[in-house]
């Protein structure tokens, strides 16, 4: 005698929500729901913390884990639709925190005012092998805004959302970015 | 045009193609040498070396992260280890309250619970919970807390409830059908949290505000009961002038387009004073809705006063608290729904109407009236989801959904 096939209960499909469920859904400690924000955004945290945190390593696994452990508690407070720039900003916090807990807060570049040597070209080897070290060297405030909007592709408006400043302040900051990364290269040649 | 600001010149150069300052810098030598440092350093980071994560090195992150994000709630569990403390502090904190409150030698009944938007309905078929329920959750964990920086308060677990006693700052709390309930006490009052998302803050070491983002909350002040519910703010009356009349006033003053509903049942025998004034000063065609109910049943001198106040020309505030209160229940009804709380979960989910998380509410909304059953209401909610978000990525979903 054979049984009835009896339909189970779909499981409920969080890789069904928006952005903005998602998070709402991790704001009731939803595991399935936290596992699937991390897996859709881990990849983009992980890119923009390497960028802030350099070569080391060690630093950058445990900033993307205390970024989305941040994020977790947080997201009954998501009130936007991106939570890529949400999670950025976070992102940023922890890495500024890291930094200061560690006491290693690079100085601050001061503004250089005159044309700065132009010999740096696009395609020179030398210049791009020194550039994560140029970048790690920037203070955080330059090197976040700029790691968003030239590295991570962020619009100004959002950008200058995850980091909680107007958007001509970040803009400000992308061109002394810009510029204190130009010095930095161009005083290493000398 | 005179040369113009850092900010534009980074903005150009960042994609943003702007032809004023692009014909400014064919003119001005500086400005030209500028904007081309700050294009050619953009192109320069173009050849930084990518950032890979390998997909074992995500597995074994994505696996830590997850189990650190569960092991938080045993760690806020710590205070239930003071237990036996807690059974006597609460006990004489029941006993202050009592001393404490005007007439405090008469008998009161206790606090009563909440009465509970976001849980079993009457009126709905009865749905039991799957067998096999998706995501095991420990049952009675205490509720989350959210306190703000400078908050000050105590909580502990008391028999089946947590007992927070709130000196100062803000707390906010969202107790669910898995968590124990919550009683706040701030001072002689009291606040009974089942089932709800609330916010408390205090001033002078008194209830300032009680804002409900989802479910409902009952405040015990002196002998007074007022339930709260979704979307509502009460302020707390004795902390302003007082008022004091012999009849029972509404006073409800609109500017503005503001669809504004007070329900006041009253059935105390002495005097109350209910001033609801709303400005809203507004010149786009933003709408705002404000539902306030007071219910009283007390028998002495009431004074509730809310206000809501919108300036400006986008009305940023209204839609912040629509926002917030949309995604809290959305919050309550993704939990019902996890619980297979059918019915619960659609009465949340249609409460979840700012745009922010429509999408997600309506097509959630359907899914648990589909397996709720009721095949005719489910289909009217895909049909409705599919019409109004014809761009969403879960139409084919919807669609797959009504040919069922």
């Amino acid at each position: 005698m054979r049984g009835t096939l009896v339909a189970l209960r779909p499981a409920v499909a969080v890789e069904e929500l928006t952005d903005a469920g998602l998070l709402a859904a991790c704001g009731t400690c939803d595991r399935a729901a936290r596992a699937l924000l991390f897996e859709r955004h881990v990849t983009s945290v992980h890119r923009f913390i390497a960028r802030m945190r350099g070569s080391d390593g060690d630093a950058v696994d445990d900033l993307v884990q205390a970024t989305f452990l941040a994020a977790f508690d947080a997201a009954t407070r998501f009130h936007g639709t991106s939570a890529r720039s949400w999670l950025f900003g976070i992102a940023s916090h922890q890495t500024l925190n890291y930094a200061r807990s560690e006491m290693r807060r690079k100085r601050a570049m001061t503004a250089a005012v005159e044309v700065l040597p132009h010999s740096a070209s696009a395609g020179d080897p030398y210049l791009r092998a020194r550039l994560p070290q140029a970048l790690a060297a920037l203070p955080h405030e330059l090197r976040a805004a700029l790691v968003l909007i030239d590295l991570e592709g962020e619009r100004g408006v959002d950008a200058a959302l995850a980091l909680g400043v107007p958007e001509g302040t970040l803009w400000r900051r992308v061109f002394h970015a810009r510029r204190a990364l130009r010095l930095a290269l161009a005083g290493g040649e000398a | 045009m005179t040369c113009p600001a850092p900010e534009q010149l980074a903005a150009a150069a960042g994609g943003d193609r702007d032809d004023a300052i692009a014909q400014h810098a064919a003119t001005c030598a500086r400005c030209a040498v500028l904007l081309d440092e700050q294009r050619s350093t953009r192109a320069l980071l173009d050849g930084l070396a990518p950032v890979r994560l390998a997909p074992s090195r995500q597995a074994a992150l994505a696996a830590e992260v997850l189990a650190r994000a569960e092991r938080i709630v045993p760690r806020r569990r710590r205070t239930t280890l003071l237990a036996s403390v807690g059974a006597a502090i609460a006990l004489a904190a029941g006993v202050t309250f009592a001393v404490m409150r005007p007439g405090g030698s008469r008998h009161e009944a206790p606090l009563a619970t909440a009465r509970p938007v976001i849980g079993p309905t009457t009126d709905g078929p009865s749905v039991p919970a799957p067998a096999a329920p998706v995501i095991e959750e420990p049952t009675a964990t205490p509720a989350g807390l959210i306190a703000q920086r400078g908050a000050r308060y105590r909580r502990e677990a008391v028999a089946d409830r947590d007992v927070v006693t709130l000196t100062s700052g803000t707390i906010r709390l969202a107790a669910g059908p898995t968590t124990r309930p919550v009683e706040v006490h701030v001072g002689t009052a009291a606040i009974a949290v089942d089932q709800a998302e609330v916010e408390v803050t205090t001033l002078r070491g008194a209830i300032a505000t009680v804002t409900v983002f989802a479910g409902s909350a009952q405040i015990a002040v002196g002998r007074r009961r007022i339930t709260i519910e979704a979307g509502v703010t009460w302020r707390n009356p004795d902390l302003g002038t007082g008022t004091d009349t012999d009849t029972d006033t509404v006073t409800d003053t609109v500017t503005g387009t503001v669809t504004d509903t007070d329900t006041v049942t009253d059935t105390d025998t002495v005097t109350d004073t209910v001033t609801d004034t709303d400005t809203v000063t507004d010149t786009d065609t933003d709408t705002v809705t404000d539902t306030d109910t007071v219910t009283d049943t007390d028998t002495d001198t009431d004074t509730v006063t809310d206000t809501v106040t919108v300036t400006g020309s986008a009305s940023a505030t209204a839609s912040a608290k629509s926002a917030e209160v949309a995604l809290a229940n959305f919050r309550a009804g993704w939990r019902a729904l996890r619980r297979g709380m059918h019915g619960d979960a659609i009465a949340a989910f249609d409460r979840a109407t700012d745009p922010v998380i429509a999408e997600d509410a309506t097509y959630w909304a359907a899914v648990a009236s589909e397996r709720q059953g009721d095949h005719a209401d489910a289909e009217r909610r895909f049909r409705d989801f599919v019409d109004r978000f014809p761009d969403s990525p879960r139409r084919a979903a919807a669609i797959d959904a009504l040919t069922r």
